[in-house]
């Protein structure tokens, strides 16, 4: 597993409380206890983690597990090229 | 006091591993969402009256409440911007939060007047302690007239996340969490004000103060080793110099200073005469432990002098081993590492129980009441009779009924005093204001004074009347008033004036027993035959023994107008 997913799947799983297993999808919708307090505590958790800032349209798009690992490799990618 | 156990030296070094995220310049969801508590925590009930959001707050507010020993479960009111306070809850403590955006079209004045008329009716609907929010937007006007209103009210505090926003600058602000949480504070905004509400603000409201700190001094007062150095190499840097600054403030709040060191005592003595930069400290200190026994041992001769529990003492060390094997002496002795004088200034400002709202007139007679204090006992101890010694010291008693300019006071002593304290019962600022407007209960409070010093207000008395039959709630004694054999006058008197100054037919106390009380519990024992399980006490009044002891205190006893 890559290490952006690794580092996101550990810190989903302490701010929603909930085991986050290697290969699984988590959705927001499929998920009850990602409510929009928890999803602020996320977003800004991994904002501090990856040191990286969304914009806010990413914010409102940041609904599964997969969107958020990839939008993270986008902005940590266009970082080092920056 | 028993030794501690592995799992108290545990909790005791886990948290002070959780000093270095939680007293950060920067604060980090990262370092703090793995903290976890080892110790036990004091549940509290919370009730939030707002129009904007606080969960996000509330949330965040967790490892900093666990740190001062907190849990905290919330009830949030609906958004209400007109505060119709429809449905107050009998929960512990009630916050307003508001975003004064809402009311833009009300001038500040108007605003202030409306919001303390509000806080005002909440205030009649309950005697919870009210925690107020101020303008975050940053109108001084507004929230310097807010400040001094609610200072008016009894048991209702000002908290400025006006100050949090200044620090922070734009940075208090992020358009983008109105997409996510409907509310405009950035991270760092939510962070910080969590870190005020945890370690600062509802410490402050539910749990004891600590009432000194101990410093130690090489490389934590300063950078080097007195004893290898030298005075002239040791460093006092701008960082060292701030810190003694927050040393100062702390002592102006009224928390006794005490230095606790491993040196030789005329090194020090040097130090501190030509070191001009520590003379704030030599002058501030209540006490100045140095020789070579251990940090334990002086720690508590520290908490014998001041007359306070170790648990009220806050140790600061450089040294992680000291202050590891003095918490295992002292069990409930509080602790901050020392890594860097930076850090110990933040510690300093963050650590739970140093927080103050606001002031009274008497902190600034505490250190040298103590110091008359430690002359006194001497005294005593050599006088070759101590009746005359007391006699030649113009003890003077001062007596106010119902002061309610004093409530305030009244408040520190029922949350303070531990030892002479009969029912521990606590009574809020509210509480007493609402028992002093009640028909048949009244306040008594109880000024001293000596030729070597002005105690202030040292005594309350509260209690209720019918005219015949008197039922005492709280007894407090300030400690620094002990040792002076004036209980009896001071109490009898004024549970007499209590009774509209005639002799009652009976006196029945209320009474808990506590770890620390026995000196109450001591004195009520000398008046009652007969402690009931219903924790009540009665006295039958003998107006001549009463008589024979208050005349056999050497104190002057003046009733003042309170009128």
């Amino acid at each position: 597993m890559n290490h952006v997913r690794e580092k996101v799947n550990s810190i989903m799983s302490a701010v929603l409380k909930i085991p986050v297993e290697n290969s699984s999808e988590i959705t927001r919708s499929e998920t009850p206890v990602w409510d929009s307090l928890k999803h602020v505590e996320l977003v800004f958790s991994l904002e501090d983690a990856f040191e990286i800032t969304f914009s806010k349209d990413q914010l409102a798009n940041l609904d599964t597990l997969d969107k958020i690992v990839d939008t993270i490799e986008g902005l940590k990618q266009h970082q080092d090229e920056a | 006091m028993k030794p501690a156990t592995d799992s108290a030296i545990d909790a005791a070094l886990t948290r002070a591993s959780w000093q270095a995220p939680l007293f950060a310049h920067q604060l980090r969801r990262s370092e703090l969402l793995p903290l976890t508590p080892t110790w036990q925590l004091h549940h509290t009930q919370i009730q939030v009256h707002r129009n904007q959001p606080f969960e996000f707050v509330a949330t965040a507010m967790e490892p900093f409440l666990a740190f001062s020993g907190l849990k905290a479960e919330f009830e949030f009111g609906e958004y209400d911007d007109s505060l119709a306070f429809g449905n107050v809850s009998r929960a512990e403590i009630q916050v307003v939060s508001l975003d004064f955006n809402r009311y833009v079209s009300m001038s500040s004045s108007v605003l202030v007047d409306w919001l303390i008329q509000r806080i005002a009716h909440l205030r009649s609907l309950t005697t919870a302690p009210i925690l107020v929010t101020n303008d975050a937007g940053l109108n001084d006007h507004l929230n310097s007239t807010l400040e001094s209103h609610i200072a008016q009210l009894p048991s209702v505090f000002h908290c400025d996340v006006a100050a949090i926003s200044k620090s922070l600058g734009p940075e208090f602000w992020d358009e983008r969490s109105t997409y996510i949480a409907a509310s405009k504070l950035s991270d760092r905004a939510v962070l910080h004000t969590a870190r005020e509400f945890g370690l600062n603000w509802l410490p402050a409201t539910v749990l004891p103060p600590l009432k000194a700190v101990a410093v130690d001094l090489d490389n934590t007062l300063y950078g080097g080793v007195l004893g290898e150095d030298g005075v002239d190499e040791i460093a006092i840097t701008d960082e060292h110099l701030a810190l003694l600054d927050q040393i100062v403030r702390l002592h102006e709040a009224g928390i006794f200073i005490a230095v606790v060191s491993k040196n030789e005592r005329d090194d020090v003595d040097r130090l501190f005469a030509s070191r001009r930069e520590l003379t704030v400290l030599r002058d501030r200190a209540a006490v100045i432990a140095v020789n070579w026994r251990t940090k334990a041992e002086n720690l508590k001769v520290v908490a014998e002098t001041l007359h306070i529990g170790t648990d009220a003492i806050l140790f600061v060390d450089d040294n992680a081993g000291e202050l590891a094997t003095t918490s295992a002496a002292i069990p409930d002795l509080k602790i901050l590492h020392a890594s860097s004088p930076v850090e110990t200034l933040r510690g300093l400002k963050h650590y739970p129980g140093l927080f103050r709202f606001g002031g009274s007139s008497e902190d600034a007679l505490r250190t040298a009441d103590i110091r008359a204090a430690q002359e006194r006992e001497i005294a005593i101890a050599s006088a070759a009779d101590t009746s005359e010694y007391l006699a030649s010291l113009n003890l003077e008693l001062h007596f106010r009924i119902d002061d309610r300019g004093g409530t305030a006071r009244m408040h520190e002593l029922t949350k303070k005093t531990n030892q002479f304290n009969v029912s521990l019962r606590r009574t809020n600022e509210a509480e007493i204001v609402s028992f002093i407007e009640s028909p048949t209960g009244h306040a008594v409070t109880v000024a001293l004074s000596d030729r070597l010093s002005n105690s202030g207000t040292i005594a309350l008395i509260l209690g209720s009347t019918d005219g015949t039959n008197v039922v005492i709630e709280e007894i407090d004694i300030s400690c620094r008033a002990l040792g002076r054999q004036i209980e009896d006058a001071l109490l009898l008197t004024g549970i007499r004036l209590l009774n509209a100054d005639k002799d009652p037919m009976t006196v029945t106390f209320r009474w808990t027993k506590g770890p620390r009380n026995k000196p109450a519990m001591d004195w009520l024992r000398t008046w009652v035959t007969e402690f009931r399980e219903d924790g009540t006490a009665v006295m039958t009044w003998d107006r001549e023994t009463v008589e024979k002891a208050i005349s056999a205190t050497p104190a002057e006893l003046i009733k003042e107008d309170t009128q």
